[in-house]
């Protein structure tokens, strides 16, 4: 999170902090520039999944680099303000069933997280109205609700939870359950619980599943694909209120979404799909001002300072993708140069021909995003 | 005639004067491996056959049967069109990806081609596809370059 108080590391730039960062960030306050449209998106989205009760299915495409991930970071610090539980998980590389996406969940969930939660629900019910009812869904996860109930605290407990692999019969017996979460029915019957938790406690209104880099089922055989498509509507299905679920995709053609999905998760979907498609030009200005304000020190001579306006549009010009990513890059090429240039008088501000020289002399990728 | 082609390290041996069947596995073999090496009735239309290095003209079933000829182009040309079209696809989607995905994609936006025909192309043209994993894959100059997960 970036400290206002703290003084400016680029004041000759009337920047405060470096603009440019090509990882996105989380933050408690993140940035968002540009494409206001989608951001207006983003936020009707998630102000309606606060007003309503039924569970959803939604899905994310974003060409390569347009800025994915953060626009999940975004929704999850506006699920969070809107009093949801939103959990973010990156999509395992290597998946082999539907239980790697529920570790991925799991490990979002610490001990004393679930203890609150489980706390939480009881105090609408009772403690045994929750017990039967998740001993009705699982009887092992009831297991593990009831150590937390009696106060204990072993790590067998968080092991299991998070379906950790190698859990003996001792261990298993230690905290009074028979199998570990070893198949996808375990893993959905384990989730299932997890959202009636968040369903009953009155501190969230509902759970918000990212499933962020889904595109990556596309290296999964026919097998394991159809489980995780399986895993996702049965989930759907048995929690019809309090869950959402967020798929993103990046990929270069929205509509290859379709050959990834079984037609029970299509048949699920919201029917507004968020889109993330490369910028326009003016866009691309539009984003590289709110970012540059964003990060702001001071009043500068024009909106594009260190730049000129023509040094931006020529250096979009040279953009072959313009993706938030790709422009990030090209731009803090530029001014990395300028950063020094201007510290020692060399140079005003970063007129066009100046930004041309030097991404002229970088030897670039043709298009570095394709 | 039996006769003998190198391409790389394989060694083919064929004869072009008998048995269409084997003729057109070894012109399909070329086309895959170097389709330089094309005989000239294969590449283009016009040719003459005094100039051919792979066989004896006046042995050869081609030379003697233009339908022969035409029936083998056709099926070149058909096999070329689809391997670009599968090309387009990946390069369209931007990753590697399962071969059946791949297939499936190419049957969508061209019904008449059979994912057992994309299939075959995936494996066929090392120079255009390469596997990145067991059943997975991309256009082969990704092999060198990084790519998005």
């Amino acid at each position: 999170m970036l400290n206002t108080e703290r003084s400016p590391e680029y004041p000759h730039l009337c920047l405060k902090s470096w603009p440019f960062t090509v990882v996105p960030r989380r933050s408690d306050t993140p940035i968002w520039a540009g494409r206001k449209h989608l951001r207006h998106q983003v936020e009707q989205l998630m102000s309606d999944l606060a007003r309503r009760r039924p569970s959803s299915l939604h899905l994310m495409w974003a060409d390569f680099g347009a800025g994915k991930t953060h626009t999940l970071f975004y929704a999850s610090f506006l699920a969070e303000r809107e009093r949801m539980l939103p959990i973010y998980v990156e999509w395992p590389k290597k998946a082999t069933s539907f239980v790697d996406v529920y570790r991925g969940i799991a490990s979002n969930f610490s001990k004393v997280f679930l203890s609150k939660l489980f706390w939480a629900s009881c105090e609408r019910g009772s403690v045994d109205e929750v017990l039967s009812w998740a001993s009705r869904e699982f009887a092992d996860f009831a297991a593990v609700l009831e150590c937390l109930y009696r106060g204990e605290s072993s790590p067998l407990i968080y092991e299991w939870l998070r379906a950790e692999p190698g859990l003996g019969r001792r261990e298993l017996r230690d905290i009074n359950v028979r199998n570990p979460i070893r198949t996808s029915d375990d893993a959905i019957r384990a989730l299932v619980i997890l959202v009636g938790l968040v369903a009953r406690c009155g501190d969230y209104q509902r759970l918000v599943l990212m499933l962020d880099e889904f595109q990556r089922i596309d290296q999964l055989p026919p097998r394991i694909r159809t489980d995780v498509n399986s895993g996702i509507h049965t989930l759907i299905n048995a929690c019809p209120d309090a869950l959402s679920i967020i798929l993103s995709f990046s990929f270069g053609r929205p509509d290859n979404i379709r050959f990834l999905l079984t037609e029970e998760v299509r048949s699920r979907t919201d029917l507004e799909q968020i889109r993330l498609p490369e910028l326009t030009e003016t866009e691309a200005l539009e984003f590289l001002v709110d970012l540059l304000r964003y990060y702001r020190w001071g009043t500068p001579p024009n909106a594009f300072f260190p730049f000129t306006e023509e040094a931006c549009r020529a250096v979009l010009s040279v953009i072959g993708k313009r993706t938030p990513r790709n422009i990030m890059k090209h731009f803090d090429v530029v001014l990395r140069r300028a950063d020094r240039d201007v510290s020692v008088g060399a140079i005003q501000e970063v007129g066009a021909q100046y930004a041309l020289d030097i991404l002229k002399a970088v030897p670039l990728p043709e298009d570095s995003e394709t | 005639m039996q006769e003998k082609l190198t391409m790389g390290a394989n060694t083919y041996s064929y004869d072009f004067s008998r048995r269409p069947e084997n003729i057109e596995r070894v012109v399909f073999q070329i086309l895959r491996t170097d389709p330089a090496q094309l005989p000239a009735c294969m590449r283009r239309l016009f040719f003459r056959c005094d100039d051919c290095e792979l066989t004896d003209p006046t042995t050869c079933l081609m030379a003697r049967d233009p339908d022969f000829v035409s029936y083998l182009k056709f099926f070149i040309e058909n096999e070329l069109h689809v391997r670009n079209l599968i090309r387009r696809v990946i390069k369209e989607h931007g990753r590697p990806m399962y071969w059946d995905i791949i297939a499936a994609m190419v049957e969508h936006r061209y019904p008449r081609v059979s994912k057992r025909l994309v299939y075959l192309l995936l494996s066929a043209y090392p120079g255009d596809f390469a596997s990145f994993d067991v059943g997975v894959y991309g256009l082969a100059e990704w092999k060198d370059e990084p790519r998005p997960d």
